[in-house]
């Protein structure tokens, strides 16, 4: 294997791998930033370039391509409330607020940095420990599948704030969004009203962009204020980011794995694991809980550390397996075909040298990465003080065109549009937005893994729960979800105690105030 | 002093990745102009070849005079081909494997226009109802996944069968009944007596709701009497991630896994229509080994339903330069789309895409696996 990773570096550390390294990083942070390119679109708008590079160069591309768009995506989604990919929908929770306190800057490099430490861990554990992860990942049935959505839904008990009922709702709106369109199982067509386009269902970017990007600008508008938030530039801002963090160390190195291992399961995808991110960092972080929503530092770094580890683990299935885990592995399964290499294990004896200067690629990303965001942090928070009238026609219009890039679909357009105004009035009655996104997203996944579940445990004449029980993965993430969902209610009533208690305090100080002042009579 | 000049750093860095674009489109055409200049048809193409490698890199209409070919008509502008599925894929990969060799044949550039979404639906509506009829738009058409959600669900589908004006074929897809390396159904039969002996206890692993394999797995069925049970998923992937995850007892899906997985997973039987010099012939055929069991996927060319039968013409003729070139062949087959022993035309793809609809409006009729 060292051999291997001599190859390897040999294989990146050429000019022409730099070249295509920087290329690939400028690229994809800008596309990844554009809401509504998602990592996926950036990855695959680039893929034909590579077919006329060396294959271990078209993969370093695609690579580098999807860290920085994971790292882009999460820049508008501090700045302005809107995600630029799906991984970056978790860390608009306490990175928007950041902005609205004047701490833009500080959010920029705070994400920067955690993604920084997030990529390098995700790289790192697919250099050495694809195999076992790859295995590892085999196990993943319905059953498995099902339960860790289930206990992804349960997060929203965390995320919900003081009314987990109103977070439920909110849930289950999201997952009845996905009801439309064809059955799993029948292959009939529910909710369609004859209208082909929702055929496929409704698609999570147009979705997801409604409910953020036009449900916050209908929100700025009604505000009426004169920019987005004010700046308050601190001097020698980057030593303050970087002294805060090494406080959070533990938390930076476990989100990164987090998101590395949901990554690596096939399917599974970047919000996921932000939003995993997001609720394990809430759940570890005792001291600030109650910061969580309102500008909480860990609740950027948890989710933005775990997104750029989705890079690393979603090349696992790739190379471990010959299996593509996600949207942009499947083009980078498709830059390898094209070369007439047969992605998978096999690779590591064909043609190991591709294989190692691909992982080593995707870990020299990181430093590069690091470049290009240093260089951008300072003017791209400028955006925060434009005026508002030039931002909102700005914001809306990179939605609609960013909805519409997606597969050329002005019904997308139109479901961007829908879901935006009813994320506006959700929001108006105190359901959070990012409930019915969390629906959204997990929703297909809980359907289709129950389903297959009925159908699996039927062929093994066992009744469901008897199916759920007899897989100890998946015990284990029924114990998990039980797990989320206890500790979520219990912060709630401890949220809710905490308040009653102040309340009997403030009423004891008004009660002493008013003796005392009976006394001085 | 670095962060003052941040910006004109970000603009050397987008400078760079449009410069690499270049290089990287110009080495992509070069070698394609090679291969096709080889190995083309002399007589008809040798004029209009010089042109190309201009037209290559500014990837801009060339009119070139010389076009004295066969047929009267020729590509004036780019020429748009719809792939309605996302890229990486197998539909993705095949026509952009076409593309690469048929480029090099004729005076304009192929432009890829990926518009996915249901399934492929969306982006033959779009063609079919939008598409410029003087040839100069054409897609790929997968059946049976073009004729399928018509006959599932004719309200929702906006398009006929007969929309399609098909060109040629150009890859041959057929259907794979697989098992994991280790399984202890050696042999087809093995796995249908056990299948006898459990009715509805082996699981088949199929892609996508209701699609071709799902058909496939009912004529499976029916020819055998035996009843298995399908477990559906999203795609030839997750099948195969199902299968060696223990999740299921076999899966049906494509031909690519034979070579892609190797040693993880192996074959069964193969669904194909002739056993005449075919490809994979370590693979016995449901028909030899007694079933009559066929199913093929089709890579084919078609365009809008008005499209110029001159056009129409011209493409086919470029196909069937494609389809006779070895190293396209070879190409097709190592991202595992084999394509047809001999060249398909317009008639006859047309004849056997229609085949294939009555024969999965008869199975859907039996099994009543209508939509509503």
């Amino acid at each position: 294997m060292w051999e291997g990773m001599l190859e390897g570096m040999r294989g990146v550390l050429t000019l022409e791998s730099l070249w295509v390294l920087l290329a690939g990083t400028a690229a994809g942070a800008a596309i990844g930033a554009l809401p509504g390119l998602s990592a996926v679109s950036a990855v695959a708008l680039l893929l034909p370039f590579t077919f006329g590079m060396e294959p271990a160069h078209g993969l370093i591309m695609l690579a580098s391509v999807y860290t920085s768009a994971q790292y882009g995506g999460s820049i508008p989604a501090i700045l302005i409330n809107t995600p630029g990919t799906s991984g970056a929908a978790a860390t608009t929770i306490d990175g928007y607020p950041m902005t609205l306190k004047g701490e833009a800057q500080e959010a920029l490099y705070l994400q920067l940095f955690a993604g920084v430490v997030g990529g390098t861990i995700g790289a790192l554990i697919l250099i050495f420990f694809t195999p076992t992860l790859a295995a590892w990942s085999l196990l993943m049935g319905p059953a498995e599948y099902f339960w860790l959505a289930v206990a992804g839904l349960a997060m929203v008990a965390s995320l919900a704030g003081k009314d987990i009922l109103k977070g439920l709702i909110g849930a289950g709106l999201g997952v009845f969004l996905t009801v439309p369109g064809q059955d799993l199982i029948t292959g009939r067509t529910r909710f369609t009203f004859d209208y082909h386009h929702l055929i496929g269902g409704i698609e999570i970017v147009p979705a997801l962009l409604g409910f953020f990007a036009v449900a916050s600008v209908i929100g700025l508008v009604e505000r009426g204020d004169e920019s987005v938030a004010p700046l308050t530039p601190r001097p020698g801002v980057i030593r303050y980011v970087l002294k805060r963090m090494g406080r959070m160390k533990a938390l930076l190195a476990y989100t990164g794995v987090l998101g590395t291992l949901v990554g690596a399961i096939p399917g599974a995808g970047a919000s996921v694991s932000a939003f995993v991110a997001y609720s394990e960092s809430k759940r570890v972080s005792k001291k600030n809980r109650s910061q969580f929503g309102k500008g909480a530092w860990e609740g950027v770094a948890g989710p933005e550390s775990a997104n750029n580890g989705v890079v690393g683990g979603s090349i696992v299935p790739l190379l471990g397996l010959g299996l593509p885990g996600s949207g942009s592995a499947a083009v980078m399964f498709g830059a390898l075909t094209v070369h007439g290499i047969i992605p998978g294990p096999r690779m590591f004896e064909d043609r190991a040298d591709i294989a190692y200067t691909f992982m080593l690629g995707v870990l020299a990303t990181i430093p590069i990465m690091l470049v290009v965001g240093l260089l951008t942090v300072r003017w791209s928070s400028l955006v925060v003080r434009a005026p508002l009238r030039y931002m909102v026609p700005v914001i809306l219009s990179l939605a609609v065109m960013g909805t519409y890039s997606f597969r050329q679909n002005t019904f997308d357009v139109g479901v961007l549009i829908a879901v935006g105004l009813i994320g506006y009035l959700l929001a108006k009655v105190g359901i959070p937005p990012i409930a019915t996104a969390l629906g959204l997203v997990l929703g297909t996944l809980i359907e289709h893994n129950l389903q297959r579940s009925v159908i699996v445990a039927g062929t093994r004449d066992m009744g469901l729960w008897q199916f759920f029980f007899s897989r100890p993965i998946a015990i284990g993430f029924i114990i998990v979800a039980a797990f989320v969902l206890l500790s979520g209610i219990r912060q709630v009533i401890r949220e809710h105690s905490d308040e009653d208690k102040s309340d009997a305090e403030d009423e004891e100080e008004r009660g002493a105030e008013a003796s005392s002042e009976r006394s001085q009579e | 002093m670095l962060r003052r000049h941040s910006l004109s750093w970000m603009a050397l860095l987008v400078a760079m990745t449009l410069a690499l674009a270049a290089c990287g489109g110009d080495e992509g055409a070069e070698d394609a102009s090679d291969g096709g200049d080889d190995d083309s048809a002399e007589a008809d193409e040798e004029p209009a070849n010089e042109g190309e490698d201009d037209a290559e890199g500014d990837g801009g209409g060339d009119d070139s005079a010389e076009g004295d070919t066969a047929g009267d008509w020729e590509p004036s502008s780019n020429v748009t081909v719809t792939v309605p599925f996302n890229p990486g894929g197998g539909a993705d990969t095949s026509q952009r494997t076409w593309n690469e060799y048929a480029e090099p044949l004729i005076p304009v550039s192929l432009n890829v226009e990926n518009r996915e979404g249901a399934g492929g639906v969306t982006g033959w509506t779009q063609m079919i109802n939008e598409g410029s009829t003087d040839g100069h738009h054409i897609a790929i058409a997968t059946p049976p996944f073009n004729v399928l959600p018509k006959v599932m669900d004719p309200e929702a589908v906006p398009y006929e069968h007969e929309d399609f004006t098909y060109i040629c074929i150009y890859g041959v897809v057929p259907g794979v009944l697989y098992v994991p390396e280790d399984s202890e159904y050696e042999e087809l039969d093995d796995f249908i007596t056990a299948a006898e002996d459990n009715p509805g206890g082996l699981s088949v692993a199929v892609a996508g709701q209701a699609g071709a394999e799902a058909l496939l797995t009912y004529m499976l069925m029916n020819e055998t009497g035996v009843e298995v049970t399908m477990v559906p998923f999203d795609g030839g992937s997750e099948s195969v991630a199902a299968l060696r995850g223990g999740t299921t007892d076999a899966m049906f899906a494509s031909t690519n896994f034979i070579e892609e997985q190797e040693g993880e997973i192996r074959p069964l039987a193969i669904a194909r229509a002739s056993d005449e010099d075919p490809e994979y012939p370590d693979v016995p055929s449901f028909n030899e080994l007694g079933y009559d069991i066929v199913q093929e996927r089709y890579r084919a060319l078609a365009g809008p339903p008005e499209i110029d039968e001159a056009a129409v013409q011209y493409w086919a003729d470029i196909c069937q330069q494609v389809v006779e070139n070895e190293e396209f062949r070879q190409a097709m087959r190592d991202t595992g789309n084999p394509p047809p022993g001999s060249f398909i035309g317009p008639d006859e793809s047309t004849e056997r895409v229609m085949d294939m609809v009555s024969d999965i409006e008869t199975v859907v009729e039996e099994f009543d696996i209508q939509g509503d």
